[in-house]
């Protein structure tokens, strides 16, 4: 569980983080999103100290991370994939971190194994792929076998199989009981790893919710695209309903909303007019994502 | 404001499709439970100091150096020993002499070196971002900074031993008859003086880079200090100022020169003139300002380090 209470970060006149607050629950995989910029990273190295808050608290399972007798059995970290020193190879990376918490070095060996890292385990990292500094930093979190877990963009850089890989070990640690909770800009990643997601745009959190209920919540309704030869006469029957709104596509074409596809197929039919599609529009997380984060955007393009 | 938009969620491409069996892993081979402690930084930061290639070329360079340094003035000043024309009489006096300046001629060089040593034990975790990975770690920081800096000092000690151990050597070698003054007060003050004047300026170094965080500019300080001060202090002596003279006894480079010439025996005239004892300065309280030089650097650079956001 981790909690953030009125959580600010300013860096200078910048503010990173503006007063969020919210909860991050154990036993499911929680998505930061967002655009670059949005706060996302902030919020993380707030959560494990690494930058002191401006105001406001942020706490793991009740306490300051700071605070813990055995920090990295609480919090596994990947904040930065090249938070590693390019001169040591990836085993004596491990063994440095590992060396702090009395963490032996079966358990090195172990997280290596995990992360498909033993073969390149004695080179020096300054060789490695953006992939496989990933899956350093990955195994650097599970070192202390961690109640938590706060990664990063922890598929950036990866293979598609990496990117499996992640995404099945996410969902498996959540089923253990675990608290996952892990950054990306990419909408289709966090689809299908999320169960919940905390949407930040310019420092705050713009929404929070369940993934399912993020995707389909929202008062804009579905909407159906309709394409007839008739359309003008089927828009003017419609409109007759309440709620139905129409936006116009070309002259044979409109999109309905506030009203369903059975809904306009039945009336059509009744009036025996022609349809040539019919077909409801579903609206991706990327779609919602990018509607919630438009105006939240740091930088726009011009 | 808040933006509202419709969304299909079974059409969320496999949120839960897909069922990719989690594998089953074994229970982690934990041993007993973890837990931080300072016994496990303290090995950790031996572990990230000694597997780094760059660290240990430097000292193997360092001590490769500094004892063909001290080999070539050995060769040279165990000719000046004795004889008629020479500079050092053959007397306990001058065998001290001969042996303290073969051992620590090369202290106020070396002193470069180990401040790079000291600013590059920090600066390597910051140009890196390794820092961030240690201060995840150990997020009381005070440990890592504590534990870093013991690891450091030990290591410039073991190699200051190492080069003022083969400067005696080396230094035996070529004139076996200084053997005899081995023992002697000024001898191992002189020695031990240099090894603690080179590790104190380690931690000075180590203390400017922990507040700078940049590799450059703690080498450009600690250049600084060590070599430019006392050259600029030199050309400030022509305006005659009376305190300067004063002020330079206390500069790094001085107070090295000053606890590598040792304690003079009683028994023996003093020793050649050194330039740290024309302000009346001594073996002891030079030693106490070198440590305060150090202090100087360390206890802000640990309320920074504790207080600063981590990079």
């Amino acid at each position: 569980m981790i909690e953030a209470r009125g959580l600010s970060k300013q860096y200078g006149k910048k503010t990173a983080v503006d007063d969020v607050s919210f909860s991050i629950k154990p036993g499911q995989v929680t998505g930061f999103l967002g655009p670059n910029g949005a706060g996302k990273s902030t919020s993380m190295r707030l959560m494990v100290g690494l930058d002191r808050p401006t105001a406001g608290t942020v706490t793991v399972n009740g306490k300051r991370y700071a605070d813990s007798p055995a920090p990295l059995a609480e919090v596994g970290a990947l904040l930065d994939a090249k938070g590693v020193h390019p001169g040591r190879s990836a085993r004596s990376h491990l063994r440095a971190l590992a060396a702090t918490h009395g963490i032996p070095d079966r358990r090195v060996h172990e997280v290596l194994e995990q992360t498909g890292l033993s073969a390149v385990a004695g080179k020096r990292v300054g060789g490695f792929s953006l992939g496989m500094g990933q899956r350093l930093g990955i195994a650097a979190a599970l070192l202390g076998d961690p109640q938590t877990l706060i990664l990063d963009e922890p598929v950036n850089g990866l293979d598609p199989d990496g990117v499996l890989w992640v995404r099945q070990l996410l969902r498996h640690l959540a089923g253990e009981g675990r608290t996952v909770l892990l950054s990306s800009h990419l909408m289709s990643e966090m689809a299908q790893t999320a169960d919940h997601v905390i949407v930040l745009g310019r420092g705050r959190v713009v929404a929070d919710a369940p993934i399912a209920e993020f995707v389909a919540g929202g008062a804009q309704g579905e909407r159906v695209r309709v394409q007839s030869p008739d359309a003008a006469r089927l828009a003017a029957l419609l409109m007759t309903a309440a709620g139905v709104e129409l936006d116009p596509e070309g002259e044979q074409a409109f999109l309905a909303r506030g009203i369903s596809a059975a809904e306009i197929g039945r009336a059509a039919a009744a009036q025996g007019i022609e349809l040539h599609e019919l077909s409801p529009i579903t609206s991706s997380l990327e779609d919602a994502y990018l509607a919630l984060t438009r105006g939240e955007l740091e930088y726009q393009a011009a | 404001m808040t933006s509202t938009i419709t969304i299909d969620a079974s059409r969320v491409p496999g949120h839960d499709a897909g069922g990719s069996a989690p594998q089953s892993a074994p229970k982690p081979a934990m041993g007993s439970a973890p837990r931080l402690t300072f016994g496990g930084v303290l090995h950790s930061e031996r572990i990230k100091l000694s597997s780094l290639r760059s660290i240990r070329l430097t000292l193997l360079i360092t001590v490769l150096a500094g004892l063909g340094l001290s080999a070539m003035i050995a060769l040279l000043w165990s000719r000046e020993v004795g004889g008629a024309d020479a500079m050092m009489a053959a007397d306990a006096a001058g065998l001290q002499n001969y042996l303290l300046i073969v051992s620590t001629f090369t202290a106020p060089f070396l002193s470069l070196v180990f401040g790079v040593l000291g600013v590059f034990a920090v600066t390597s975790e910051y140009s890196s971002g390794m820092i961030l990975s240690t201060l995840t770690a150990v997020p009381q920081r005070t440990p890592v900074l504590v534990a870093k800096a013991i690891v450091t000092a030990a290591v410039a000690a073991v190699t200051a031993i190492v080069l003022v151990l083969g400067g005696l050597a080396l230094a035996m070698a070529f004139l076996p008859e200084s053997a005899g003054q081995l023992g002697s007060t000024a001898v191992i003050s002189g020695g031990l003086g240099t090894v603690a004047y080179l590790v104190l300026i380690t931690l000075l170094a180590f203390g400017i880079a922990t507040m700078l965080r940049s590799t450059a500019g703690g080498v450009a300080v600690i250049a600084g200090v060590t070599f430019v001060l006392p050259i600029a202090m030199q050309v400030l002596m022509l305006t005659g100022w009376e305190w300067l003279p004063t002020a330079a006894a206390y500069l790094p480079s001085d107070l090295g020169s000053t606890l590598a010439a040792g304690i003079a025996d009683a028994s023996t005239p003093a020793g050649m003139p050194v330039e740290g004892e024309a302000a009346g300065l001594g073996y002891w309280q030079a030693l106490i300002a070198m440590v305060v030089w150090a202090v100087a650097a360390l206890v802000p650079a640990a309320l920074l380090f504790k207080r600063r956001d981590a990079r």
